[in-house]
């Protein structure tokens, strides 16, 4: 359902002139599938995921997601994704309510097919008592749920979530970890970026590796550690961006 | 730019509802204009009610020697010498009358006594003063003016004829004595507590009976009234003191009403009708009626109003919609739903129409209720006049609303693309700043009243044309005269214009919503160092379109720089001169001014100065084409400025003296087409078809490139003829050089059309001299005749050129189609700094 292929983007830096920030990445997403991007702040998984979101334009490379080309039919490819990152904010002077039917309306629902799906996601993901509050009165915890609703509220086939839990205290991370749990197990296709070890063991099918706008390693957790000879990830982790970044300073 | 309007109006109707609860805009919109004109209203009324103006202090020295009718009573002009009875309050009189016992209230004894002390030295000093001016008088005609009527006038007369006496030894001493004695004078008056004093001259009432009883008893021989002295009280003020000033002015009109009362008794007494002083007797009558009065009170309020609120209007939703967005963390959520940026941006353009508007309209409607209120409630204490000023008429009103659509869309689209650029609202709102004053004098600039819509006046298309002037001078006409029907011809060019100029503004926002710099730009520190490093170490082989923008407002800077130095070299350049100086000077403007920075910055900012430039040679067929098409499009843009001329404002004399030295035949003709043409052909070329179309083009808009362009080439020529002219060439020009890919065929091209205009103005110089018998041919006059010493292109010349023309740029379009302009291909996409922060 996702394919990227040799993806990159370069920007122009003040202090460092033209940039790199993603050279060459390729991967796919299968339905059914939570795809980990593991990387450290400053990897190029923000990045990477905007070019999804055809927020960003790649310099070259392409991708295809749901049988669209991102660079070309960017409104077909938005329609048809859910995209939540720390940079995707809920409007303050909107009810929860508000915010999730006004972004169901714009992806196409209206009457009783949005109302019935409306009621679907304030029951799954137990938002009914706050419904009506406005976001700037809400806690952390409910934004997050109002964001991922405004995600989900169009049934999607893909979502990408970038970093969702991060500055979230350990209750609310459980619950958003569990809700792209069970969004996998309706078949959807999830790539799921973060930097947080435990989170990728849990949840991720397959994981990528990404430094320096680079996929140093990819396959499923097993797969890598076999590869690798580490016990976990995080012993993985830390041992491939080393070696990578002593290869640098080397050549 | 596809939209659905189902998007927009969602997005509309998020935006308003969002702004609605937002109390600082609710602030803004709802409640300032609802509460603060009532509360300024209310709180002017209270100053009026509560303000009492203290009384000022007069003094008047010698107040026995008055006649009659009493000019004080119980220390107070009466109110009877007074147009408005109150103003007799506002004085309070002391005199040294023997009789005089009034006490003046809040003066304790002391005080009093020490006024009468100040002004008599002031008295004693003014008497010195006098007599050193009795003594100057005849070397100074100022100080003449000073003395009785006869004695100043020979005084005057002998001054203006050089006729003086020799001045005395200490006539210097005498100045400085003077000068020292007015300072004394002026600190002596200063420190007392006295606004204005009145020196009565001895025998003063004596002498005015004297005459009087002289002229009533006049025969044939009248020698004793003529050559009686002359007897003048003296008024003291300081006019620097406003206190001061106001007083005195009070004073005269009560001196002046009793002098007419004195007059009428004199007259009375000579029995002679009342008339004899005003032998014309004049009466003016005001045939305005009051309508027209309102009319041209709201004509010169309203236009103004209008565009500052709705300028303010527009500003605050637009910073709230856009920069707001952007600093609250949402902009990237509303980005990645499946509306379009065009529709994201014209739904939040509608709302900031919408906020635009409503304010505006609320803003005028409590002003003028507001007005009309209090101007009601003051009309009996005012007095007459200001009572019934009626509200503007239904007609006037009706086109207020129309105009403010226009005026207000152009405001919300420019104010949203400010917006979107700025990162944060505190840096939207320090874009208001400069946009408010440009704003400010363009209002200025149509409410001035030599600036207004005529059908006749040559320039009012081009007003119509300006932004903000078009529709303040058409509102101004109609608020004027509402049945006006004359002005509304310009109601279509005014709407259409403004129409345009929204649409830009609007494109230019949406521009900046496709782009990722502006989106994704994040609050760092500009570092000019850094900023200037980058600029010069990642250089591409063309220049971007922010380096083109610079380019040209660089030229316009140095171009206002220099004006002054241009003109003021020609100052002082005999007669025979002026046009070879004024070539000198075009040779230089267009040098150091045109082709300068644009080389200069190709050098500096690209890594190729060849490219940028296309300094590459052209194909031989184009170079073909870019020489012909000049002989054709000659005629078309001889007869196009003529046909239009009566729609520009007159040519000013410097372009006038210029066209003169184009046809000047004491200079050598290769000197004029140097001059004229060689030089702005290359000058030129390589500063517009070089560098400039080269920047606007790299985004990969060659269309969009050559008509900005062009109009940049237009408005570098400052006269309004020519400013069109360039334009529409520079579009040609344009597209030449995108063919063409080269320079040369360019230059080659605005080298033979300057000729060519060279050549016309000599042709019809020297038609005008000797009118050859052939040019009154009936066959030659289908293609030229010389009407008025010009040389005109008529029907069949034109249709020739036209068709050549159509071809040769059909031609020139076709030639591209499959090929890009290689200045213009998409270039590597500078993308968000945000992206190497910490985010990813």
């Amino acid at each position: 359902m996702i394919e990227v292929s040799e993806l990159t983007k370069c920007f122009s830096d003040p202090k460092r002139g033209i940039v790199s920030a993603l050279g060459g990445v390729s991967f796919e997403v299968k339905p059914g599938e939570v795809f980990g991007l593991l990387g450290p702040n400053g990897a190029g998984k923000t990045t990477c995921l905007r070019i999804l979101s055809t927020v960003l334009r790649p310099t070259s490379g392409r991708t295809i997601i749901s049988g669209y080309d991102v660079a070309n039919y960017p409104e077909q490819v938005r329609s048809r994704i859910g995209f939540m990152s720390n940079n995707t904010g809920i409007y303050d002077r909107m009810t929860a309510w508000e915010m999730v039917e006004y972004f169901g309306k714009l992806y196409g629902l209206t009457g009783d097919k949005l109302a019935h799906r409306m009621d679907e996601v304030f029951t799954m993901l137990r938002m009914h008592e706050f419904k009506d509050m406005l976001g700037s009165k809400m806690s952390t915890g409910m934004t997050q749920k109002v964001s991922i609703a405004r995600t989900i509220v169009h049934d999607p086939p893909v979502l990408i979530f970038d970093e969702p839990t991060s500055g979230l205290d350990v209750l609310v991370a459980r619950n958003v970890i569990e809700a792209v749990a069970q969004l996998r197990d309706a078949g959807k296709s999830i790539i799921y970026s973060t930097h947080i070890m435990s989170e990728v063991e849990r949840l991720c099918d397959r994981v990528a590796v990404i430094h320096k706008g680079q996929i140093l390693a990819m396959g499923t957790r097993q797969e890598l550690c076999e590869q690798h000879g580490s016990d976990s990830m995080e012993d993985l982790f830390f041992a491939l961006i080393d070696r990578h970044d002593e290869a640098a300073v080397a050549v | 730019m596809e939209v659905t309007w189902k998007n927009v109006w969602l997005i509309l109707h998020r935006e308003v509802r969002d702004q609605l609860r937002d109390r600082r805009t609710l602030f803004m919109v709802l409640v300032l204009p609802i509460m603060l004109y009532p509360g300024l209203g209310i709180g002017m009324l209270q100053m009026t009610m509560y303000f009492t103006e203290q009384p000022r202090q007069v003094v008047i020295l010698n107040a026995g020697e008055l006649p009659d009718p009493p000019l004080v009573e119980e220390g107070a002009f009466p109110t009877r010498w007074f147009r408005n009875a109150e103003t007799s309050s506002k004085l309070r009189v002391l005199t040294d009358a023997a009789d005089d016992e009034t006490r003046l209230p809040n003066v304790t004894a002391d005080e009093q006594k020490q006024l009468l002390a100040d002004a008599a030295r002031i008295r004693e000093l003014i008497e010195q003063r006098n007599k050193l001016v009795t003594q100057l008088a005849p070397w100074n005609a100022d100080l003449a003016d000073e003395l009785p009527g006869v004695q100043s006038a020979k005084l005057r007369n002998a001054i203006q004829s050089g006729e003086t006496p020799d001045q005395p030894e200490n006539y210097q001493e005498l100045i400085d004595e003077y000068l020292d004695l007015k300072k004394t004078i002026g600190e002596q008056f200063a420190n007392s507590k006295l606004q204005v004093l009145m020196i009565v001259p001895n025998g003063f009432g004596e002498n005015l009976q004297t005459v009087n009883e002289l002229l009533a008893n006049r025969d044939g021989d009248n020698d004793e009234l003529m050559t009686l002295p002359l007897l003048r009280p003296i008024l003291v003020r300081n006019r620097a003191d406003e206190k001061s000033d106001v007083a005195y002015r009070r004073v005269r009109e009560a001196l002046d009403k009793w002098e007419r009362q004195l007059l009428k008794d004199r007259l009375e007494l000579a029995q002679l009708p009342e008339t004899v002083p005003d032998p014309v007797s004049l009466l003016s009558i005001d045939v305005a009626n009051e309508d027209e009065i309102a009319a041209s009170m709201w004509g010169k309020i309203f236009p103004a109003l209008l565009i500052i609120m709705a300028l303010t209007g527009a500003f605050y939703p637009a910073i709230d919609v856009a920069a707001g967005e952007k600093e609250r963390g949402t902009m990237e959520t509303l980005l990645i739903c499946p509306a379009t940026r065009s529709e994201i941006v014209v739904g939040k353009f509608l709302t900031v129409l919408l906020f635009s508007m409503a304010t505006t309209m609320l803003n005028l409607i409590s002003m003028g209720f507001t007005g009309k209120y209090i101007v009601s409630m003051t009309a009996g204490v005012a007095g007459a006049g200001m009572g019934a000023v009626p509200l503007p008429t239904p007609l006037a009103l009706f086109w207020l609303v129309i105009l403010l659509i226009p005026l207000a869309a152009f405001f919300s689209a420019l104010c949203l693309s400010l917006a979107t650029f700025a990162r944060s609202n505190k840096e939207g709102q320090y874009y208001l700043t400069p946009l408010f004053m440009i704003t400010m004098g363009m209002t200025m600039f149509s409410m001035s009243p030599s600036i207004e819509l005529t059908a006749t006046g040559g320039a009012s298309l081009f007003y119509c044309a300006m932004p903000i002037v078009g529709p303040a001078l058409l509102l101004k006409a109609l608020l004027m005269n509402p049945g006006n029907t004359e002005v509304l011809v310009f109601a279509l060019p005014v709407l259409m214009s403004s129409i345009g100029y929204s649409l830009i503004a609007l494109w230019w926002a949406v521009e900046q919503f496709k782009s990722e710099d502006v989106l994704f730009r994040e609050a760092e520190q500009f570092d000019l160092k850094l900023w200037l490093r980058q600029l010069l170490r990642d250089k591409e082989p063309v220049p971007t379109f922010a380096m083109a923008a610079g380019c040209f407002m660089l030229m316009m800077f140095l171009q206002f720089l220099t004006i002054k130095l241009l003109t003021g070299s020609m100052v002082g350049v005999a007669a025979e001169d002026v046009g070879r100086k004024m070539m000198e000077l075009a040779v230089v403007q267009q040098m150091a001014l045109i082709a300068a920075p644009a080389i200069f910055m190709a050098l500096l900012l690209t890594s190729s100065a060849r490219k940028t430039l296309r300094l590459k040679l052209p194909s031989s067929r184009m170079l073909a084409v870019a020489i012909a098409l000049p002989f054709v499009l000659h005629p078309l843009a001889i007869e196009l400025l003529a046909s239009l001329q009566s729609f520009f404002p007159q040519l000013p004399d410097s372009a006038k003296a210029a066209f003169a030295a184009m046809s000047d035949d004491s200079l050598p003709l290769y000197v004029i087409i140097g001059v004229f043409a060689l030089t702005p052909a290359l000058c030129e070329e390589v500063a517009f078809r070089g560098f400039i179309l080269s920047g606007f083009g790299s985004g990969g808009r060659t269309g969009i490139a050559i008509i900005l362009s062009s109009i940049t080439f237009g408005l570098i020529h400052m006269v309004p003829q020519q400013v069109f002219n360039a334009s529409l060439l520079g579009m040609v020009l344009g597209l030449i050089a995108v063919r063409s890919n080269s320079l040369w065929p360019g230059v080659a091209f605005h080298l033979c059309f300057n000729s060519l205009a060279v050549f016309h103005g000599q042709a019809s110089a020297s038609l005008t001299e000797s009118k050859p018998d052939w040019i009154d041919n009936d066959l030659i006059s289908w293609f030229v005749s010389c009407p008025n010493d010009t040389l005109r292109y008529n029907f069949l010349t034109l249709m020739t050129c036209a068709g050549a023309a159509f071809l040769m740029i059909r031609w020139l379009i076709k030639q591209g189609e499959s090929r890009k302009d290689p200045n213009t291909l998409p270039r590597v996409q500078p993308a968000a700094v945000a992206l190497a922060g910490p985010a990813s």
